[in-house]
């Protein structure tokens, strides 16, 4: 089994297969010049992927989670979920009224609605402000607490326990030495601006100290820079290799290549 | 010589040789970003004003890059003089085109929008413009024909940067470099090294079929935490899968994870899948069908559907992963085929306990970042990353704070998993990660060549007088 294998019927199989080696062929047609083939390979995977999350969401969130409520009040959805105290007004129809009101009004607005004229138009373009200051709020909220017990606090209080310890091993002390001055030039370099090194009412010393130890930090971001870019390159590589091996080798077991080799052989009797 | 230019629909720069727009998608054939960048502009005929009439003076937009070396600075020019050629070509340029309609109706020739800001103006009489439905036609409704000597209120210079100002977008490396410099993209040959690399990985895929490497690729701290992990959980146990990629992604991915995914298997462990993505459950279920098979073999494979759980589609981001900590059946009242979660064994265990276990399987820093930050302080579960390379040194601090039990990063990482499983591989497998390594080590070596090829010539010419 290949990881082409997808539990669907041969058939259809064979159609994706076709279809995706197709339309990897109109994305790899890029290296050679950017043309149609390429745009149609990229609306086309917009489009879809569009379509499918428009199902799915539809399938698994609306369908059973607000629409069927809906329908069948009765079947115990709401009352089935252990532990909730919410009523269906809190978890269908007040969700409801503001997912249609923001619908609604994004529907208007997209179409050139000008909240100038009528009063209507005014305030539903009032009242669309409340479920987007809610979807706003929420995610704020939820962002900066999230970042304060997940990773603000957690990554001080490990920087703040490893510490300089100066009766460690020569190791650990040189690796402590090394992470409090690099990260001190960093900040320095980002901060300081290169016009106030220059300024000459700071003594000499002075400014070649910070001249100094901002270099030390231009040159710690471009080393960080570089790493960067070399595991990003590598991630790509792992992408261009697995789409070629996709060509030169997943392509021969497959079940369409069969056939066109039997095709062939067959043809030459 | 400009290496880009901007798209005569949404003024976004473009790289010289695109042949759609980047942003808006508009058909740039017309419009040749070679010729722009190489031939002169051409000759056009002017239409000439009556003698009687004071001629205005087009304004250039732009700084003075976009005109032809042979120009003289506007500063210069007689004002009386009429219009030229060079100058009305200039504002044919692309680039030069403001977009400040934003998808509104051009309004007729003559007119000027009531909301589009310019300046004050004396009355003068009303030069012909060209007809609306002319792409360049919008240049010349900014030519604001004002002579320079009657200006009470602007001077050249600052109302150049005002239209400047109001440009969408300033194109990029327009000022032409000094000579012998080397200007974007010229030095580095870019598209040869695009094609030396994909030749040499070409070459490099279909001579090392049989061939070894001789030495692993490098693995970085955190796979072993990871494997003793996943090696400690006890026979059937609950884990909790939030699988972040796609299949955009999954050529890289399906390397990183489907060792994992397999050990897993070993350990008999019962697997809830969840996804934030549309794409992620599709992807969740062929690579778990195919590390079924290669684990156990089609036969068993078939028998332990039940293990698998498909949670589904949970949408929401950030504010929506809290209920898998505080409570899973109100992140996941039902499962993709639609059954109630909690007449599903491994959900209804889930219901009562946490999950022994949970693994997450992302392309990017978010996913991994968002489950530590809101899942992980809520049920204190031990929680094992699998990420891109690209992924790994920013994930890697919350590995160094004790919060990830592991990390398995990139290709590398799936290799170096692989190794601790002890698991024979079967030929084509064993032959598939030897050209993955065979295939980087390689590209490694064409992009440090282009980096060094790069960067030696530039360092030689910054040292010459």
């Amino acid at each position: 089994m290949t990881t082409l294998s997808s539990g669907l019927p041969p058939v259809w199989e064979n159609i994706g297969f076709v279809i995706g080696f197709l339309l990897s062929l109109a994305m790899f047609s890029y290296i050679v010049r950017d043309n149609w083939l390429v745009r149609l390979a990229q609306y086309l995977l917009i489009g879809v992927g569009l379509g499918y999350t428009a199902v799915i969401t539809w399938q698994s969130v609306l369908l059973p989670r607000l629409v069927r409520p809906l329908l069948e009040p009765s079947n115990g959805f709401v009352q089935a979920m252990p532990g909730s105290t919410s009523t269906p007004l809190f978890l269908i129809w007040i969700p409801l009224f503001l997912g249609l009101l923001l619908w609604i009004a994004g529907i208007d607005y997209l179409r050139g609605g000008d909240s100038e004229k009528g009063r209507v138009r005014q305030w539903l373009h009032g009242l669309a402000v409340l479920p987007l200051a809610i979807i706003a709020g929420v995610g704020l909220g939820v962002g900066i607490a999230g970042t304060l017990q997940g990773t603000f606090v957690p990554q001080f209080l490990r920087a703040a326990d490893f510490g300089l310890q100066l009766d460690a091993a020569p190791g650990v002390l040189m690796l402590g030495i090394l992470t409090l001055l690099i990260t001190s030039s960093t900040l320095l370099y980002i901060q300081v601006d290169a016009s106030e090194i220059q300024d000459r009412s700071l003594p000499l010393y002075l400014r070649v100290l910070v001249r100094g130890w901002g270099w030390i930090g231009q040159r710690a971001l471009w080393l960080t820079a570089g790493f960067l870019f070399a595991q990003i390159f590598s991630a790509r590589m792992t992408l261009l290799i697995a789409r070629l091996e996709y060509f030169l080798f997943d392509v021969r077991s497959s079940n369409v290549w069969h056939w066109l080799q039997a095709m062939l052989a067959g043809g030459g009797q | 010589m400009t290496s880009s230019f901007g798209c005569p629909h949404c003024g976004k720069s473009n790289p010289i040789d695109a042949r759609f727009c980047s942003y808006c998608g508009t058909h740039l054939g017309d419009v040749e970003g070679s010729q722009l960048a190489q031939q002169p502009d051409k000759e056009e005929p002017v239409d000439e004003s009556p003698p009687e009439k004071p001629l205005p003076t087009k304004r250039r937009f732009g700084p003075p890059s976009y005109w032809s070396e042979s120009e003289s600075d506007p500063a210069d020019e007689n004002p009386a003089q009429p219009s030229t050629s060079k100058r009305s070509s200039d504002l044919r340029r692309p680039s030069l085109r403001p977009n400040l309609t934003h998808g509104r109706p051009s309004p007729p020739s003559g007119e000027r929008p009531p909301d589009q800001p310019y300046l004050p103006r004396p009355t003068l009489p009303t030069p012909d413009l060209p007809d609306a439905d002319d792409p360049t036609g919008w240049l010349d409704r900014f030519s604001l024909p004002i002579p320079v000597e009657s200006s009470p209120f602007l001077d050249d210079d600052l109302q150049r940067q005002l239209r400047e100002f109001f440009v969408a977008e300033v194109p990029l490396a327009d000022i032409p470099p000094p000579a012998g410099q080397i200007t974007d993209g010229e030095g580095l040959w870019r598209r040869l090294s695009s094609y030396l690399l994909l030749l040499v990985v070409l070459v490099v895929l279909l001579l090392f079929r049989e061939n070894t490497p001789e030495t692993l690729p490098h693995v970085w701290p955190g796979v072993g935490p990871a494997f003793a992990t996943v090696e400690a959980l006890p026979d059937g146990a609950t884990v909790l899968i939030h699988w972040a990629y796609d299949p955009a992604t999954a050529g890289e991915m399906d390397l990183v994870a489907r060792p994992v995914i397999g050990h897993l298997l070993d350990q008999h462990a019962n697997l809830i899948v969840v996804s934030q993505l549309s794409l992620g459950p599709p992807t969740a279920r062929r690579l778990i069908a195919a590390a079924k098979t290669l684990t156990l073999g089609d036969a068993v494979a078939r028998q332990t559907d039940l293990s698998l759980v498909d949670g589904g589609f949970l949408p929401g981001g950030a504010a929506t992963l809290p209920l898998l900590g505080q409570d899973p059946a109100l992140g996941l009242p039902l499962d993709l085929q639609g059954r109630p979660a909690l007449t599903l064994p491994p959900l209804a265990s889930y219901h009562q306990e946490h999950p022994a276990l949970v693994l997450v399987l992302a392309d990017r820093m978010e996913p991994v970042q968002r489950w530590l930050e809101q899942v992980q302080p809520l049920n204190q579960v031990a929680v094992v990353a699998v990420t891109s390379a690209a992924t790994g040194p920013a994930v890697r601090p919350y590995l160094d704070s004790g919060q990830l039990a592991g990390l398995v990063s990139g290709y590398n990482g799936g290799i170096g998993y692989q190794e601790l499983l002890l698991r024979p591989m079967g030929r084509a497998e064993q032959a598939r990660l030897w050209r993955q390594i065979a295939g980087h080590n390689w590209a490694f070596v064409v992009f440090l060549i282009v980096v060094l090829a790069g960067n030696l010539p530039a360092a030689l010419r910054r040292r010459s007088p």
